[in-house]
């Protein structure tokens, strides 16, 4: 009896989650079986996407700028991701940004709710894969995957609010202003570098001796 | 700059927490996360300071290391407390200042909430303090694998995790000489607005990414020449078996469960 009153108790929120995680599923094998023929990840597309990732992480460590209630801006650290998901496409993008978001969480694990932890990881920075979207621009690609970050963020944001603050306050922009403030100076440093025609060319030749 | 880094928070150690398979281990932190939602009452959250203090108790974990995980949450805790002391509607009212009132259902809700996040990252520290980045990593291929079937490349992730984890000190290095060389040559990185500063990065950048990809080309040349060829057919070095204290730990939490189930009446 006990179960089945839970069931119904259960926020519409909740249900949203899981639909999208079953949404992602199923996109996934749909992904999956429409190429078939293309080999999913060779050893050379493992490596990359393994350095991408190390290397994100050291970059993450470099803080060139202190903000004042505790975000920083790194030293553009979502680039490699960025890199990795215009080298390869969208759908390695976003495995290989999950994945760096499961090490973030072993690194510091950062947990006030079930929901929270799987939108807030694998997720929000598998999110930042959108930016293999745009596979002529790097700029184009990297406000992509910075505001597919953001949307996740700010629905664990929302989730947040909703379980440990009283209700009737205006949940979406709080969390839309808090992710906005350590969120947006991370993504402007890292387009004004996509910008800078010595770092473009440089990525174009990688990319291309790769594809 | 960056030479005072600590990967992860793993601490040596051979506790029986530490000797657990890592499945099992990845397992049961999942289980105490939700039942930590089970709960509803103070009574329940007494039962799961006892069941923690114990688990850290035999994991001989050092207190300071407990307190230290706790660090980064601080202000979301005092902010928790906050909004709820102050805007949650009770029954009687100690305090009232224009919006803001303190009630006792709002001091209740404060206490709940915050003992609920701070067993939450104590309970998810203890995981990570207690198994190392590399068996974390094989635990979630070998708990992934049963959805290959569905188009996760288990293999391929718990692979790349690896590689990366091996490949971040060896790239601080990197990184750090590479700073330090491009100093050398008179870059300056600390002045300046943010456009200049983004440009003074580059030749730090731009390096990085080549070496970086070169070190990528070179590992994927050495594993081929040792016939790797993807996680069909692979065996491991150190295979994962599950013993009696991983059954035992495994009927100690459903106990848990069990119990918290119970307190909720």
């Amino acid at each position: 009896m006990h179960f089945f009153e839970g069931l119904l108790k259960i926020k519409p929120y909740v249900w949203a989650i899981l639909g999208a995680l079953v949404l992602i599923a199923i996109t996934s094998i749909y992904l999956n079986k429409s190429n078939t023929k293309e080999k999913k990840f060779d050893t050379r597309k493992i490596t990359t996407a393994s350095l991408c990732i190390a290397l994100s992480f050291v970059l993450s460590y470099i803080k060139i700028f202190k903000l004042p209630q505790g975000g920083s801006i790194t030293l553009g650290s979502l680039i490699p991701l960025f890199i990795f998901a215009y080298t390869y496409g969208v759908k390695d993008g976003v495995i290989v940004g999950a994945i760096y978001g499961i090490l973030q969480f072993i690194q510091e694990p950062y947990i006030v709710h079930w929901a929270q932890v799987i939108i807030d990881y694998p997720l929000a920075f598998g999110a930042l894969g959108l930016a293999g979207l745009s596979r002529k621009n790097i700029p184009v690609g990297m406000v992509l995957g910075g505001v597919g970050r953001l949307f996740f963020h700010v629905i664990s944001g929302v989730i947040f609010f909703a379980s440990y603050a009283p209700e009737g306050q205006n949940v979406l922009v709080y969390s839309l202003v808090y992710n906005l403030t350590y969120l947006l100076p991370d993504l402007i440093l890292c387009i004004v570098i996509g910008f800078i025609p010595q770092f473009k060319n440089a990525i174009n030749r990688l990319s291309t001796e790769r594809c | 700059m960056i030479r005072d880094i600590t990967l992860g928070q793993y601490l040596p150690g051979d506790s029986v927490i530490h000797r657990l398979d890592p499945r099992v281990k990845i397992i049961l932190s999942t289980l105490y996360v939700v039942n930590l939602f089970i709960i509803n009452k103070f009574i329940g959250y007494l039962y799961v300071a006892v069941f923690t203090a114990f688990v850290i108790f035999i994991a001989k974990i050092p207190f300071k290391y407990i307190m230290k995980s706790l660090k980064p949450i601080i202000w979301l805790l005092l902010f928790t407390a906050v909004f709820n002391v102050l805007l949650t509607p009770g029954e009687i009212v100690y305090a009232r200042f224009g919006p803001f009132t303190i009630t006792d259902k709002g001091i209740y809700l404060a206490g709940f909430m915050i003992i609920r996040i701070v067993f939450l990252i104590v309970g998810t520290s203890v995981l990570t303090l207690t198994t190392s980045p590399i068996a974390l990593t094989d635990g979630i291929e070998l708990l992934l694998n049963p959805f290959k079937k569905i188009g996760v490349p288990a293999h391929e992730l718990a692979m790349m995790m690896t590689i990366a984890l091996r490949f971040i000190p060896t790239l601080i290095d990197e990184t750090d000489k590479i700073i330090k060389a491009q100093k050398a040559r008179g870059a300056d990185f600390e002045s300046g607005n943010i456009i200049n500063r983004a440009k003074n990065l580059i030749p730090i950048l731009v390096p990085l990414f080549i070496n970086s990809f070169r070190r990528a080309d070179e590992l994927a040349l050495a594993m081929e020449a040792r016939c790797y060829k993807g996680g069909e057919g692979r065996t491991r070095m150190k295979q994962f078996n599950i013993e009696k204290n991983d059954y035992i730990s495994i009927v100690v939490m459903v106990c848990f469960i069990i119990i918290s189930i119970l307190s909720r009446r």
